[in-house]
């Protein structure tokens, strides 16, 4: 059946209108489907929701840029030295371990109200699964490929970027992508905090504030849009760049 | 000791494994990965194209230079990795079981491949197989090694005429040499 995939969304919103319309939850907790779509509208009109949208995607994508720029590097490092990854593996292990949030006042305290501790909070949350992530592919690494590419003469920045790195790229596009949700995460939950003028995270905590259901439920459904729009346009780009991923 | 006037260290070697799918790299095109030995030489890509389209041509390699490995058949991927490790134009190639994952008719065809191969350069093969009627087949001189830890337990010269034929394989010369070097290995077989 070609509409089969309508069947669970239908369900849903079926359900979210008996229970809205029926007046089964308080119309003060639960807005209605047409109510939403009003307030959905309403946003979008006056641009609030765009500006929101923007503010939260930039942010967003520093944050995973960061955690890409710090993490591919040093998993490449981490991977490639078992001596380091002892080293390192209690401070990595416990790092990512903590909740991320749980790090959002430091980041406050250090970097201020401003994008920069929203974006490092990302940043460095981020980083650490890319480097365990990046870590894992160099570990897993062909060894007959490395042992051929030796036999050529290659020098070991030859078997570093030739080999070992593309070699990893499948491992790295996992990592990634988790990335990139959880930077959305982390972006949303830092800008419900004080001191912030924009985005969704904003907007939701303030329609929370001020009782207005209808327009918390349309930015909660945007969010959502918004994440599945980056992680269906992350696992387009890396479909293309990891091209021989299990094949 | 000095491998074509160099030192082990610095010596031209081409190496083929038997696990094709393993051994050529993936994210690269058939080019690229014939090219790779130049490449990381600091060949520019100009240079790289001409020699690889030579080498290909030379060994009559038809395989569209673009795609990727998976895209290929188990032969054609066998080839490229030929070709790969020719690229650099080797002082030795070392074959290590070369054909062992390749289906019958393929290995066959493969065969001829390499005598070809061989007969268009100048380069000392040494190839590894566990099937003496291939090795005897191939080779000008013949080892066979005893079970772990390998020991020399016999040298045969091959002097069968070149170019060989598939034919040769059931002249009464050939069954001299097998049944010589195959008594020597039923023997250790059996120790």
């Amino acid at each position: 059946m070609r509409f089969r995939f309508l069947v669970g969304p239908s369900a849903i919103l079926a359900l979210w209108a008996l229970l809205a319309y029926t007046h089964t939850v308080s119309p003060l907790l639960l807005a209605s489907p047409h109510e939403v779509l009003v307030a959905l509208a309403k946003l979008l009109g006056s641009g609030a929701l765009a500006s929101a949208l923007l503010a939260t995607t930039s942010r967003t994508l520093a944050g995973f840029a960061v955690s890409a720029v710090i993490g591919i590097p040093v998993g490449l490092v981490v991977g490639s030295s078992s001596a380091i990854r002892e080293e390192l593996r209690l401070v990595i292990d416990f790092c990512r371990s903590l909740p991320p949030t749980a790090l959002l006042p430091l980041f406050l305290f250090f970097f201020g109200v401003g994008d920069l501790a929203k974006i490092l909070l990302s940043g460095f949350s981020c980083a650490l699964i890319i480097v365990l992530g990046t870590s894992e592919g160099v570990i897993g690494c062909n060894q007959m490929r490395l042992k051929l590419a030796t036999a050529f003469g290659a020098s070991r920045w030859a078997l570093l970027f030739r080999v070992i790195f593309p070699e990893s790229l499948p491992s790295i596009a996992v990592a990634l992508r988790t990335c990139l949700s959880l930077s959305l995460i982390l972006v949303v939950v830092a800008e419900m905090y004080v001191g912030t003028g924009s985005g969704l995270g904003r907007m939701i905590a303030d329609s929370h504030l001020m009782h207005r259901t209808s327009e918390m439920y349309a930015t909660i459904a945007a969010a959502g849009l918004l994440g599945y729009a980056l992680n269906w346009g992350l696992r387009a780009v890396a479909v293309r760049v990891v091209h021989w991923s299990g094949k | 000791m000095e491998v074509g006037g160099r030192s082990p260290r610095d010596a031209r070697v081409g190496l083929v494994v038997q696990q094709y799918s393993a051994s050529l790299f993936p994210w690269r095109t058939a080019f690229d990965n014939v090219a790779f030995p130049l490449e990381i030489r600091g060949i520019p890509r100009r240079e790289r194209l001409q020699r690889v389209t030579e080498l290909l041509d030379l060994l009559r390699i038809k395989v569209p230079i673009h795609s990727y490995p998976y895209q290929l058949s188990g032969g054609q991927q066998q080839l490229l990795s030929i070709a790969r490790s020719l690229s650099h134009r080797p002082d030795v190639l070392v074959l290590d079981e070369p054909f062992a994952s390749l289906d019958y008719q393929t290995r066959i065809g493969m065969r001829m491949e390499l005598t070809e191969i061989w007969a268009a350069m100048p380069l000392t093969v040494v190839l590894v197989s566990h099937e003496i009627d291939e090795a005897l087949f191939l080779a000008d001189r013949f080892v066979l090694l005893s079970k772990r830890p390998a020991r020399i337990l016999l040298t045969q010269r091959v002097d069968l005429a070149r170019p060989r034929q598939q034919s040769q394989l059931h002249s009464p010369a050939f069954s001299q040499l097998r049944n010589a070097v195959l008594a020597r290995f039923l023997q250790e077989v059996a120790a």
